[in-house]
């Protein structure tokens, strides 16, 4: 089951063409400018979250940074789901893999509480003022949630191949 | 014994790799004596300890990169709400990435000094860092500081989003450049 995955990823078209030349390169730039762009906005939204500078960061117009952080996360999805196709055999026994993978999956559900639960309570704040114990603590976890993710990235050669 | 030789045993020590036998006679270049020193010694046969240096220097990277994109994003219109005042902490934030990563960055090329001295594609991107950092210090005097203690019209001008562009764009190539070190090794570019 999991050889048939493996080498079916690696027989598609997604693969062959994360094969060409250069190509492998090029993606893990765009990877790691997607990953600045992401974490930059997702950085600056939590740090207000959070509650600091508030009489500078205005709660409500820091938002307007959400689809810069969804414009980087979908150039990582990307040429995060090439990586992958192309080389699953070596992603697939890496734990470490399996963390960052494990990590993404929390900060998405981290977002969803905040997108459908922390955002109502926002309504009712002012630009400037405080936000509940709750918000902050979906701010701090966002956080630390994604420089897990940068983490467990780079920290991939060392329990796996390459 | 020596404060450095005593720095030296503890760096050995901490990271569980043998202490390299130098002879006392030889006379090493400093690209040698980096490489053969206890911190370039740890950091490339330490377990893990390479990539926890590569690790920091990511995060400083996101940290410098990000927080600087979204200042120019807000110049050239994006988030109008984030204010005039917050910019010039936004590029605090990015200055704290950028001395993360020069102090990664030194402990890294300690561990492979004569490969990324003589590397085209590592001076490159050392360049475009050096013209990033004047430009972002430029950019703080000239706009971003004036527009936060004084006017923050400033921030509307053409030379203003000019500047945002070429910051985006600068920053945007130090990535690709640095990504590309690793394959381009032998000639540079």
């Amino acid at each position: 089951m999991q050889e048939q995955l493996i080498a079916w990823m690696a027989s598609s078209s997604i693969a062959q063409f994360m094969s060409l030349p250069w190509i492998w390169p090029w993606a893990e730039a765009i990877h790691f400018i997607g990953m600045s762009l992401l974490f930059g906005s997702i950085m600056i939204m939590d740090i207000r979250l959070i509650g600091f500078f508030r009489k500078e960061i205005s709660l409500h117009a820091v938002h307007a940074l959400t689809p810069w952080a969804l414009i980087g996360f979908l150039l990582n999805l990307a040429t995060g789901v090439g990586f992958v196709m192309r080389d699953m055999e070596r992603y697939w026994p890496n734990p470490d893999f399996w963390f960052k993978m494990i990590c993404i999956l929390l900060a998405g559900v981290n977002f969803l509480v905040f997108w459908f639960v922390i955002r109502k309570q926002l309504e009712k704040v002012s630009d400037d003022g405080d936000v509940s114990v709750s918000a902050r603590a979906v701010g701090l976890s966002s956080i630390v949630l994604w420089t897990l993710v940068i983490w467990g990235g780079r920290m991939m050669p060392v329990y796996g191949i390459g | 014994m020596s404060i450095v030789d005593w720095l030296s045993q503890i760096t050995y020590s901490a990271c569980g790799v043998e202490p390299m036998g130098i002879d006392p006679g030889v006379t090493l270049t400093t690209l040698d004596w980096m490489e053969q020193s206890a911190l370039g010694v740890c950091i490339a046969q330490s377990w893990g300890g390479y990539y926890i240096m590569l690790g920091f220097h990511s995060l400083g990277l996101a940290m410098i990169v990000g927080a600087l994109m979204i200042v120019d994003l807000r110049i050239l219109g994006v988030a109008r709400g984030i204010s005039a005042q917050a910019l010039p902490k936004l590029v605090t934030i990015g200055w704290w990435g950028f001395w993360i990563n020069a102090l990664s960055g030194v402990v890294i090329f300690f561990s492979e000094a004569n490969k990324m001295y003589y590397d085209n594609t590592f001076r490159w991107k050392l360049f475009l860092i050096a013209i990033g950092m004047i430009t972002t210090w430029w950019f703080s005097r000239n706009i971003l500081d004036p527009a936060a203690t004084r006017d923050a019209a400033v921030l509307d001008t053409g030379s203003a989003k000019v500047q945002a562009i070429f910051s985006f764009a600068l920053w945007v190539a130090v990535i690709i450049v640095g990504r590309m070190i690793a394959y381009l090794t032998d000639s540079g570019i």
